[in-house]
């Protein structure tokens, strides 16, 4: 299956140049420094996070727009980080990693089984006891079923009628 | 620029949901000069599927920990989960 991504034209821009910070990069340096390098960022997207660790880190992403712009902040930086317009599920890497990190891409845009390939794949990319840090976000599992401990635009998104809990039948707005 | 989202559709028995992006680009005087949004489908898991698919592709020392901090995962309350797992030494 094809990998379906949704980071072109605009999308990976506003990556690129609006979101560049975020808790998370702390976090991932933090399990970085804990595990040690080579370092495989596997969704790397714009490099938000390669940038901010100057280390012996490798990046991969399925969106080449989103690698273009990478590059693009990369050689500004003068760092040389090595990029690799790949998948998950096609990761075939000519080295092996002490750490993998994947943040904020798994189980989007490829099928159920690619997501297991992509394990497997991510797996073998590992070097003995070498350690994979991955985060998956609840929120779109929340938004399905209708979390009580979440915001009323969550519920918005599906469609729902926070009131009623019936589902309203107009297009969901934007938040 | 200013970026949304919003839940399009949400298929309960095949666990996915089709998110759609859309950015909105803007000149100095808030004219609206471009917009595009992209729809992505999404895999969604739950917290023992990830843990049973790390498994199958053969970590272990699996671990889960909620919201960027060292401490469980809390339903409800956690947007974000973490998983860090290890590959064997014996492998």
């Amino acid at each position: 299956m094809t990998t379906q991504t949704w980071h072109h034209g605009l999308v990976a821009r506003w990556w690129a140049e609006v979101n560049d910070g975020g808790d998370d990069i702390e976090f991932f340096a933090s399990a970085i420094a804990k595990s040690g390098p080579p370092v495989l960022d596997a969704g790397c997207g714009t490099g938000r996070i390669l940038l901010a660790q100057g280390i012996d880190i490798d990046g991969r992403d399925a969106a080449p727009g989103m690698l273009q712009w990478g590059k693009q902040l990369l050689d500004d930086q003068q760092l040389s980080t090595r990029l690799y317009n790949q998948a998950m599920h096609e990761l075939d890497t000519e080295r092996t990693y002490q750490t993998v990190i994947i943040c904020g891409v798994f189980g989007l845009g490829g099928s159920r089984a690619d997501d297991l390939v992509g394990m497997r794949r991510v797996y073998a990319s590992l070097k003995r006891g070498g350690t994979l840090v991955m985060d998956d976000i609840c929120q779109d599992l929340a938004n399905a079923v209708g979390s009580p401990g979440l915001s009323n635009r969550n519920y918005r998104g599906l469609g729902l009628n926070t009131a009623t809990g019936a589902r309203v039948p107009t297009a969901p707005s934007w938040s | 620029m200013e970026l949304n989202s919003r839940t399009l559709e949400f298929d309960p028995l095949n666990q996915t949901t089709i998110r759609e992006i859309q950015v909105r680009h803007y000149a100095d005087n808030a004219e609206l000069i471009a917009e595009e949004a992209y729809p992505i489908m999404i895999n969604i898991y739950f917290k023992a599927e990830i843990e049973l698919l790390l498994q199958t592709a053969g970590f272990v020392d699996i671990a889960v920990t909620g919201s960027l901090e060292d401490r469980p995962a809390q339903p409800w309350q956690d947007e974000r989960i973490v998983f860090t797992a290890r590959k064997d030494n014996q492998e």
